[in-house]
């Protein structure tokens, strides 16, 4: 029981831990590959909690976490990024020191928060809710602090992570029709993100969300 | 009683769609087939209302989504009819080649407004929420080029972003159902409702604000409007006049079927204060930017923005606030998407969307500068429109609460009808500034129909509300528990 807790906990904090290394880095590849290995953690996690016995959820879940947010969307983007030579983050609104500083922070109030709910007796795993909490929130803060448009695609995703974990640690599930719509939804947000993404570098002279100035009053 | 209604008009258009895609270069096909499921779908729109079925667990008709399938049905037929001429229009034929694509993903749109609106799960109203919002992109983006480009990327992420809120929401109101009373409670708007005084009420008041924020995100309130001027500007007219009179709308049920929760669980003044303070937000907005608005389909977008300000403050109000709301709603939509239409005709004569260039509009096409001032006063409220009704019920309302509110409501009207009053004037009065640019650009009668009928229904019911919608507005307000 001691091994299982154990392996979960270090699961949730490596997963904590990958947007520390967002924070600091200035490298495209580099954010991919957490989002790959934040698909992976998902994965192990996941694979923790379902019983196998539910086959379509098991099925589904591997398919979602394993084939779609460890292969198919890192390498999506990796093309992506190569194919437009897109290899580093612009310079940030704040250096990437106090990127890591506030990450931290707001990593630790999210934890903080999880275990004061559940001194309050909350039906949440205060591990999973505190790194949901915190990767949703750092997410958020490395979309309002990054330039480029496609790091904003890659921080969308990671708070798509961070929700996918939220509802990991709600032991009520949504059917599964509402899953697969979910599923399905976001893969095309990604696709069609891509594609505008593409077409942006080819109509305006940078990837920068400075470039898109021109719709004002 | 199981209907076979509900998947005709879900899986209809996606079989049209597929056969747009098949027989691109059939033109006419096109606008007959949309055409073809607009009627289908105020048929349906109909028999729904007289028949409140349900198909599945997840699609239901009931007594609230059936007056906004309706204004639906209504502004969809309009669109398809105004679109036989917007699309023959020689401004418009430099883009014929892509006219598919509009056809394509009107019909799969509205495919989605229908799943937001007839959806029984919260979870499955999401779904087709974040459907909605990647087939709208690509209405949005139909011109294509850079500003194009730049609106729709501003569209996706924004609402993408509110939209992941509202899936936040979704999960702690999750959270909330197993931790109550009650033991687990269903994620549909029925078992949430009937449960709702056991769901646990902390995290019903943490689900809430996501919720309002990712919806209202959808609905065009404040702080999450960003997208609305862009989106709306750079848009084809008809796309924009379907966007803005039924999407918001669309996503309004998802803010009253959450507030009806909140109501039922006890914690209505939660949810009451949340959406007065977002809708005060939605008129600050407005009355700040419309003055200094330079593109009159930005203006319009502005317009949106206060109008669903204005249906926020009345479903906080509740009651009487309740009905004018949605009888606001009602009123915006017909009005707006006739303005919005009217803006393409102006569109073709003068090729411009900027408010400088378009001068002595009643010297190039009366017919057209009318139909302007009449959707000018319509959306600002003047009588004899419907929206003279239902602000007047709002304004008497919020008097009995707060006058201090009321005169801040009042005062942000007044700059808004100024911001929106000195446009329209100096749009249709004057001489024409570019004449080349427009003289023998005539439009056929299709390009008018739509705005006239549209802006007759909307005094039509401000002169006289007929027993049938009466009734639906009253069981509206009696099943959110008001």
């Amino acid at each position: 029981m001691i091994a299982s807790i154990n392996f979960e906990n270090s699961i949730i904090i490596l997963f904590a831990v990958t947007m520390f290394y967002v924070a600091m880095s200035s490298r495209m590849e580099a954010y991919i590959k957490m989002l790959a290995a934040q698909g992976a953690l998902l994965f192990a996690v996941s694979m923790h909690s379902i019983s196998p016995s539910d086959y379509i959820t098991f099925s589904f879940i591997i398919f979602e976490t394993l084939v779609l947010k460890t292969i198919v969307i890192p390498l999506y983007l990796m093309k992506l990024i190569r194919r437009n030579e897109i290899q580093r983050e612009a310079k940030p609104s704040i250096p990437n020191l106090y990127s890591l500083m506030i990450v931290s922070a707001i990593t630790a109030v999210g934890f903080l928060f999880a275990y004061w709910l559940t001194g309050t007796r909350q039906p949440v795993n205060p591990l999973f809710f505190g790194g949901a909490i915190s990767v949703i929130l750092a997410a958020l803060f490395i979309i309002m602090t990054r330039k480029k448009l496609i790091t904003h695609i890659i921080a969308f995703i990671f708070l798509e992570n961070g929700i996918f974990l939220l509802s990991l640690s709600v032991a009520q599930e949504m059917p599964f029709i509402v899953n697969l719509g979910v599923m399905l939804d976001i893969f095309a947000w990604v696709l069609l993100a891509g594609i505008f993404v593409k077409m942006i570098q080819t109509s305006f002279t940078g990837q920068n969300i400075d470039s898109l100035k021109g719709l004002r009053d | 009683m199981t209907s076979w209604v509900i998947p005709l008009i879900l899986i209809t258009p996606l079989v049209l769609a597929l056969t747009i895609l098949f027989l691109k270069p059939l033109r006419n096909l096109h606008i007959y087939l949309t055409l073809l499921y607009s009627a289908i779908h105020l048929a349906a729109s109909i028999y729904l209302i007289n028949f409140q079925e349900s198909f599945s667990n997840y699609f239901k008709a009931d007594s609230l989504n059936t007056i906004f399938l309706l204004v639906l049905s209504v502004v969809f037929i309009a669109v398809a009819v105004y679109s036989i001429s917007f699309f023959a229009h020689k401004e418009e034929e430099k883009h014929i080649e892509r006219s598919w694509k509009y056809h394509v993903f009107l019909l799969l749109f509205v495919a989605s407004l229908d799943g937001i609106l007839l959806s029984s799960h919260i979870g499955m109203l999401w779904v087709f929420l974040e459907a909605s919002t990647l087939f709208s992109a690509m209405l949005v983006y139909y011109y294509t080029g850079k500003r194009a480009l730049e609106a729709t990327w501003k569209y996706i992420f924004i609402c993408s972003i509110g939209i992941s809120f509202a899936f936040i929401g979704i999960i702690l109101l999750s959270i909330g159902c197993i931790g109550g009373s009650g033991g687990e409670i269903e994620l549909f708007w029925q078992s949430l409702n009937v449960n709702a005084k056991h769901i646990n009420p902390f995290w019903l008041k943490m689900a809430f604000p996501f919720l309002l924020l990712g919806f209202g995100t959808k609905m065009g309130l404040a702080p999450m409007q960003n997208w609305l001027p862009d989106a709306y500007a750079e848009s084809p007219s008809p796309a924009t006049a379907i966007i803005s009179a039924t999407l918001v709308n669309a996503a309004f049920i998802g803010v009253l079927r959450v507030h009806k929760v909140m109501i039922m669980a006890g914690l209505g003044f939660y949810s009451n204060t949340l959406l007065l303070l977002m809708g005060f937000m939605s008129l600050l907005i407005p009355a700040v930017f419309i003055l200094r608005s330079k593109n009159y389909k930005r203006m319009l977008a502005y317009s949106s923005v206060e109008h669903m300000g204005i249906v926020a403050i009345g479903t906080s109000i509740g009651g009487v606030g309740l009905f004018a709301a949605l009888l606001h709603m009602i009123g915006h939509s017909l009005i707006k998407a006739a303005f919005f239409l009217n803006s393409g005709n102006i569109f073709c004569l003068f090729h411009s969307k900027r408010i400088k260039d378009v001068t002595g509009l009643l010297k190039v096409s009366p017919a057209n500068a009318w139909l302007w001032v009449a959707s000018f006063v319509g959306i600002c409220a003047f009588p004899p429109f419907v929206t003279f009704i239902s602000e007047l019920l709002i304004i008497k309302e919020l008097l009995g609460k707060s006058i201090i509110l009321t005169i801040i409501f009042c005062v942000m009207l007044t700059a808004i009808i100024y911001g929106i009053a000195r446009n329209v004037i100096s749009m249709i009065s004057g001489d024409p500034r570019h004449a080349e640019s427009h003289g023998d650009d005539k439009l056929p009668l299709t390009g008018y129909v739509p705005q006239i009928v549209l802006l007759g229904m909307a005094v039509w019911l401000g002169l006289y509300i007929p027993s049938f919608l009466l009734d639906m507005l009253n069981n509206a307000v009696k099943f959110m528990g008001e």
